[in-house]
């Protein structure tokens, strides 16, 4: 795990219990995403995507069963040290050694020499949450360590999903309830992601700042409208707001833009890569929509069969893309510059009940060997940073 | 003006003069198109671009008599056809056929394949014996490149999407019509299957000589199959043009904002869209702004905007446009 990360998906297995038996989607997964980057992950529908976003804020639907992987987030939180470690001292126990899991009973104060190591952890609960922390010497600052979201308690991760990682949803018209005005469902964002104090006033004041933000006209009778009463860039537009009135670290966009039109689309993305820079978030963009994603992401994950086939710069996956899966999808695209089709990428997404062995792109593959039928090609470092999974040279 | 019963052997398969459709509801009266020319040429692919709300859909349906014309003159090989679908003649049926955008929607998921397909080979009397029928199905399956063998006895619901539209598109070209409306025919499929999907639609039209509307929003997939572009806003026509004359100069202002927010994905198509950002959304077609109805978002608008509709006009050679700026 590299200092500057703060998320780093690991060997993620996720399968789902059907009727026809497991359906084993995810296929050792694993993605890394910087402090301050933004990627895309890019990929057919049913290649694991969303699943893999899902798990992230463990909202997976019931019959889905993590099988082994582990989800290390790694919050921003600062806090400096001469501040923060004397009133945490006055208000609670503090723990020193490094664990997985913190049990909050188990908590105790350390002495103040004793935390003078560099990688000592600490542990505070102030008023419900538990916070942690690493000592480190070299700037004073005290830091939060990385965390298994697998291995989260309910309140850490009601925390992770209210406070530190958003979602914008796919479908806004889905995610809104038709029942309440957008101000009630703005308010209980704020309430619950400790955005703003009680007062109603600041409710409504905090919204509007946040609908200025994404250029929503009108805010006031956005507020005091039903969600059905909105277009769906309007809608789409509130919930970015929402989202990015509770992300402190990372955004998750998954395919933001696939419900609306072109031109509406046009907006929201620019809308929403002038947040990212403004805020300096970190980013995942899912999409389907190569040339979506091409504009402000710095680096593509290509999933396919729920595993990562290609990672490499934005710049070098559209000028050189190695994996034949990303190649399929590149001369997939119809161009404005003319020049017919390509034939596409034969079949469909696999089966993930009885899914293929060895590399689940060989029977779509049109170099597809021997050995890619049985064995799973791990991703190899080309150089630049590009890796790709692929037996073929 | 009306070619009633004339035999106009034409090289215009449609045309279309002052099309309106408009829809009354309760709360007052869309006007989902509102006066539209256009004439399709035999063996052309209109490609009909436009957001949502624009009108395409309902042009397409307005030729199929889904949604019959409520005013203006409609004509198929010079006989009208502003009559519902249920009014029209077999021969007519037989000639025009659509499909549609969601292949999940419009396929009966009780029943097979087979029966899909050759129903409209049954209703028109194009086969006389059930073996007749699989053969001919045999046929149509082949063509649109699906394994007739593994899925002629199998239900849609067994079916992947790209799958469920070349059925689609099998039942469509089953009784060998000369026009086919195709309303956003890969809209739901993922890009590698669109590509098979439109080329199968490509050799189709040329393998039969098939005239094609194709209704999309994607610049990027009219620019590979159509002939000629026409840009609907509100239900109006903004811009008519062949494809390369076009792509070559964008005229009107609303059709340089919808090149600029195509997502592209090459550096060299990126020189191809101009720099103009899109604002606003499309307004509602009940009640449309005064005047040109693109100026609640042109950035160019001038007062004429407000006050007077521009009507299509040939600025250059067989390239319209409706705007007070262009000339």
């Amino acid at each position: 795990m590299s200092k500057n990360s703060v998320l780093e998906i690991e060997d993620l297995n996720v399968g789902y219990n059907t009727y026809r038996g497991f359906s084993d989607v995810l296929d050792d997964l694993n993605l890394t995403l910087k402090k301050g980057e933004k990627i895309g992950v890019i990929g057919e529908s049913g290649c694991g995507k969303t699943t893999t976003m899902k798990s992230i804020h463990q909202i997976l639907s019931d019959n889905a069963v993590i099988k082994s992987g582990k989800i290390y987030f790694n919050g921003d939180e600062l806090f400096a040290l001469d501040r923060s470690y004397e009133k945490y001292l006055e208000k609670g126990p503090i723990h020193t050694e490094l664990q997985d899991t913190f049990e909050e009973n188990d908590l105790s104060v350390p002495s103040k020499s004793k935390l003078s190591k560099e990688g000592d952890s600490w542990a505070v609960k102030s008023k419900g949450t538990v916070r942690y922390g690493i000592y480190q010497t070299e700037n004073g600052m005290i830091i939060k360590p990385r965390r298994d979201v697998l291995k989260m308690k309910k309140k850490e991760l009601m925390s992770l999903r209210r406070r530190h990682v958003s979602m914008i949803p796919q479908d806004p018209t889905a995610s809104l309830n038709p029942l309440y005005k957008v101000k009630t469902q703005m308010k209980d964002v704020l309430k619950y992601s400790g955005e703003t104090t009680e007062e109603i006033e600041d409710y409504k004041e905090r919204s509007i700042e946040l609908f200025d933000e994404v250029a929503l006209t009108d805010p006031e009778r956005v507020l005091d409208s039903y969600p059905f009463q909105l277009s769906g860039g309007m809608r789409q537009r509130v919930c970015i707001a929402m989202s990015v009135a509770v992300a402190k670290d990372i955004l998750i966009a998954d395919e933001p833009t696939t419900n609306l039109d072109v031109t509406i689309q046009d907006q929201v993305l620019r809308l929403i890569r002038d947040i990212l820079e403004e805020r300096d978030f970190s980013a995942i963009f899912v999409s389907q929509a190569l040339g979506a994603v091409r504009k402000f992401v710095d680096r593509i994950y290509v999933v396919y069969g729920g595993t990562v086939v290609e990672s490499a710069s934005t710049s070098r996956i559209f000028t050189d893309p190695k994996h034949p899966y990303t190649v399929g999808l590149m001369e997939s695209i119809p161009k404005l510059t003319g020049g017919g089709f390509s034939v596409g990428i034969a079949g469909q997404t696999p089966d993930y009940v009885d899914a293929p062995s060895g590399c689940r792109f060989h029977p779509r593959c049109p170099d597809a060997k021997d050995r890619c039928k049985e064995e799973k090609p791990d991703l190899v470092d080309l150089g630049n940073d590009h890796y790709v999974a692929c037996w073929r040279d | 003006m009306l070619l009633v019963g004339g035999t106009n052997m034409s090289k215009n398969l449609i045309e279309a003069k002052n099309l309106k459709r408009y829809f009354e509801i309760e709360a007052g009266t869309v006007k989902a198109i509102d006066g539209i020319d256009f004439k399709i040429e035999r063996e052309d692919v209109l490609g009909l671009v436009g957001e949502s709300g624009s009108g395409k859909s309902t042009t397409g349906k307005a030729l199929m008599g889904i949604h019959p014309p409520t005013g203006g003159t409609l004509t198929f090989k010079g006989k009208d056809i502003s009559t519902p679908v249920t009014e029209r003649s077999m021969d007519i049926k037989k000639e025009m056929n659509m499909v549609f955008q969601d292949p999940g929607g419009s396929l009966n998921p009780t029943k097979s394949v087979f029966k899909i397909v050759s129903l409209p080979l049954k209703i028109h009397n194009l086969v006389e014996s059930e073996e007749e029928a699989v053969n001919k199905v045999y046929e149509l399956l082949d063509t649109v490149d699906l394994d007739a063998e593994r899925f002629m006895y199998r239900r849609p619901g067994d079916l992947g999407q790209g799958e469920k539209q070349a059925v689609a598109i099998a039942r469509a070209i089953a009784t060998d019509p000369e026009f086919v409306v195709l309303d956003e025919p890969t809209s739901a499929l993922d890009v590698s299957i669109q590509a098979k999907i439109m080329n199968i639609l490509i050799n189709l039209q040329k393998e039969f000589d098939m005239t094609y509307l194709f209704i999309t929003h994607d610049l990027g997939l009219m620019r590979n199959i159509a002939t000629k572009v026409a840009i609907m806003y509100l239900g109006q026509f903004f811009e008519l043009a062949e494809t390369h004359r076009f792509f070559e100069e964008p005229l009107h202002p609303y059709t340089k904002v919808l090149l600029s927010s195509f997502p592209t994905t090459t550096e060299e198509e990126e020189k191809l869209k101009p720099d103009l950002k899109a604002k606003g959304e499309i307004p509602s077609a009940m009640d449309p702004p005064s005047g040109c109805r693109f100026h609640t978002r042109c950035p160019y608008k001038e007062e004429t905007c407000k006050k007077e509709n521009p009507k299509l006009k040939e600025v250059r050679d067989d390239h319209y446009v409706a705007c007070h700026l262009v000339d």
